[in-house]
């Protein structure tokens, strides 16, 4: 009953707080750093979220993956599946408004929608990383050989995010904040922007737990009416 | 994709993109540039928020096919 406490009161901050954020992301005013960015700037408050959004879930789906070695508790290869599956869509998010911001403003009149930028190369093969977790899942069907295989493969692909989506990234030209030849993220974000952006990764990172708990809630559910035989 | 990197060799000021946009071929605008640059570039950020609620929508749906399938295995269940 605390944990359903728990899960309302997270719901309803995300409801009101995420509302918020999108109000705000539109209407909170800064000064203009670069002439190309325009008021695509604001897209910081929702494409950089979905990122960190996937760091989050990935950990989470690590965490449980790493906690069913352990113990060998089904739930917990269930909990972890969940997580990568919300945390893969949010990376799906973020690869699009990504593709989608930097077609109008850096390569406005190249018609170039994948620009092969070093972090977004690397952000594709972290999500091909998952995609390849799902891909393992489906192809396995005793239950305890896919939860101890797939546990393993996840713990690879959650040591690749740090290195494909920070270290490799950084050392390269690229037009995200912090690499080679571009400003560092505390150089070019005023103040007003840190206001909207930081509530925007805690609330996205809850939309992500409350939807992760729907899906754990859903499985759970579903292993009830129709439980797998225990090997 | 090499202009990227030719562009960063020869990088003295900050602005990594500006440099970028000299290399660019220029083009005239595309009737889908003509749209989404309007009002200061807005338009691409509606439709990044756009793509974020379409798929917040998707995770909806499939959740709902999810309790359908649910459902419909109780229904069997208590008939069968």
């Amino acid at each position: 009953l605390t944990s359903d406490l728990r899960y309302r009161i997270v719901r309803n901050t995300v409801a009101v707080g995420l509302t918020g954020v999108l109000l705000a992301g539109f209407l909170v005013p800064f000064p203009r750093v670069d002439s190309i960015l325009g008021q695509t700037a604001r897209n910081l408050f929702f494409h950089v979220p979905m990122w960190f959004t996937l760091m989050a879930a990935m950990a989470v789906s690590a965490w449980h993956a790493f906690k069913y070695l352990r113990t060998k508790d089904l739930v917990r290869d269930l909990r972890s599946a969940e997580a990568a599956r919300v945390g893969l869509a949010f990376g799906l998010f973020g690869i699009t408004t990504g593709m989608v911001w930097a077609r109008f403003t850096w390569y406005q009149g190249t018609g170039l929608w994948w620009n092969n930028d070093p972090k977004q190369l690397m952000a594709a093969v972290q999500l091909l990383i998952y995609a390849g977790y799902f891909v393992l899942r489906s192809t396995l069907d005793d239950p305890v050989r896919r939860a101890r295989l797939s546990a393993a493969y996840n713990l690879f692909a959650a040591a690749c995010v740090p290195f494909l989506l920070y270290v490799v990234p950084r050392q390269m030209a690229s037009l995200h904040p912090g690499a080679e030849g571009s400003p560092a993220f505390s150089q070019v974000t005023h103040w007003t922007m840190r206001l909207v952006l930081y509530p925007s990764f805690l609330l996205f990172i809850g939309l992500f737990w409350v939807l992760y708990t729907q899906r754990v809630r859903l499985a759970l559910l579903a292993r009830r009416l129709n439980p797998e035989p225990e090997l | 994709m090499p202009l990227l990197i030719q562009s960063a060799d020869s990088l003295a000021a900050p602005d990594t993109a500006a440099t970028i946009q000299q290399v660019a071929p220029e083009a005239p605008p595309t009737p889908l540039e003509r749209v989404m640059l309007q009002q200061d570039k807005l338009y691409v950020v509606a439709a990044v928020v756009l793509i974020i609620w379409l798929g917040v929508l998707a995770l909806l749906y499939r959740n709902d096919r999810r309790i359908a399938r649910l459902e419909r295995a109780l229904d069997e269940g208590e008939n069968g």
